[in-house]
C-alpha cells in the first residue's frame, strides 16, 4: 500500500483534478434562506443571491466547463408547515438557481438548504 | 462574515423584488490574499456562454478549454481590500446589464450587512432610491 501526503492536489492547469471512476463534489453550499440570508459554509461558491421568496441563485467561484452538472439538494425547516420541496436548475456554467416551496406549492423561504454539485 | 451586502434590481424584471447578494467568506479571504484572476477571465467565459444562448446552442455548449483554464492559469491581480473585493464580486456575479448601463436611478447599492432587513415582506417591497 502507498501513502500520498499532499496539502493541495490540482490539475496541471491548477483546476480541479479528474479522478478515475470517482466523482466528488466540485462545489457545495449550506445556507440559511430565511430571514437574513447567510452562507453557513461552502466550497467553490463565491456568493449567493436572494432573488425572491424561496429563490436563491448560487454563484460558483470557478465556472464549470459546461452546464451539464448534477445537483443533489436537500432542505430542512424549523416550521413543519414551511418549505418542503426544492427545485434546482443549472442555469449557466457559473451559477445555478434554487427554488424552495411550501406544502401548498407556494414559494417559501427555508432555514436550511444544502446542495452539492457533481460533474 | 462580510460587513457588506449588495442590493440590486434587475431593470429587465421591474416587478421582481430587490435582490440581495451575499459574499462567501472563503471567497473574500481569497480576494484579500490576492488569489483572484483578472475579472476579464470571467467576462470572456460569460461572453462565450451568452453568445451560445443567443444562438440557441446552450444545450451543447462547452467552454474553450484554454479560456476555462485561465481561471487558474492567468496571473493573479494581487490583494484587494474588502471594498475592492465587493466591487469585483459585483462585476463577476451580478448580471452585467445591471451594473454596466446607466439608468435613471441606481440599480445596485453596497450596504452594511446590518442594514438589510430580515423581514421578507419588508425586503420584497424595497426599491433603490435615486
Amino acid at each position: 500500500m502507498s501513502t500520498i501526503k499532499a496539502n493541495v492536489v490540482q490539475s496541471t492547469t491548477g483546476g480541479a483534478t479528474t479522478l478515475t471512476d470517482l466523482y466528488p463534489a466540485r462545489a457545495w453550499v449550506n445556507f440559511n434562506g430565511a430571514g437574513t440570508v447567510a452562507i453557513r459554509a461552502e466550497g467553490n461558491v463565491s456568493s449567493i443571491s436572494d432573488i425572491g421568496t424561496g429563490a436563491i441563485r448560487v454563484n460558483f467561484t470557478s465556472a464549470f466547463g459546461d452546464a451539464f452538472y448534477s445537483c443533489p439538494a436537500g432542505l430542512s425547516d424549523s416550521d413543519i408547515n414551511a418549505a418542503q420541496a426544492i427545485m434546482v436548475q443549472p442555469e449557466l456554467t457559473s451559477r445555478l438557481r434554487i427554488q424552495t416551496d411550501a406544502v401548498n406549492g407556494d414559494p417559501d423561504d427555508c432555514d436550511y438548504v444544502f446542495i452539492s454539485v457533481i460533474r | 462574515m462580510s460587513n457588506y451586502r449588495v442590493i440590486f434590481e434587475d431593470p429587465e424584471q421591474p416587478e421582481q423584488p430587490a435582490k440581495v447578494l451575499v459574499p462567501s467568506d472563503n471567497w473574500l479571504e481569497e480576494a484579500k490574499a490576492g488569489l483572484l484572476p483578472p475579472i476579464s477571465v470571467y467576462w470572456a467565459l460569460q461572453d462565450d456562454e451568452q453568445q451560445a444562448i443567443a444562438e440557441g446552442r446552450h444545450d451543447t455548449f462547452k467552454h474553450d478549454p484554454e479560456k476555462h483554464a485561465a481561471q487558474w492559469t492567468a496571473p493573479r491581480i494581487g490583494p484587494l481590500t474588502e471594498e475592492e473585493a465587493i466591487e469585483y464580486l459585483i462585476m463577476k456575479d451580478i448580471p452585467r446589464h445591471i451594473w454596466s448601463v446607466e439608468y435613471n436611478r441606481p440599480m445596485f447599492k453596497i450596504v452594511k450587512t446590518a442594514d438589510v432587513p430580515s423581514d421578507r415582506q419588508f425586503r420584497n417591497a424595497w426599491r433603490l432610491a435615486a
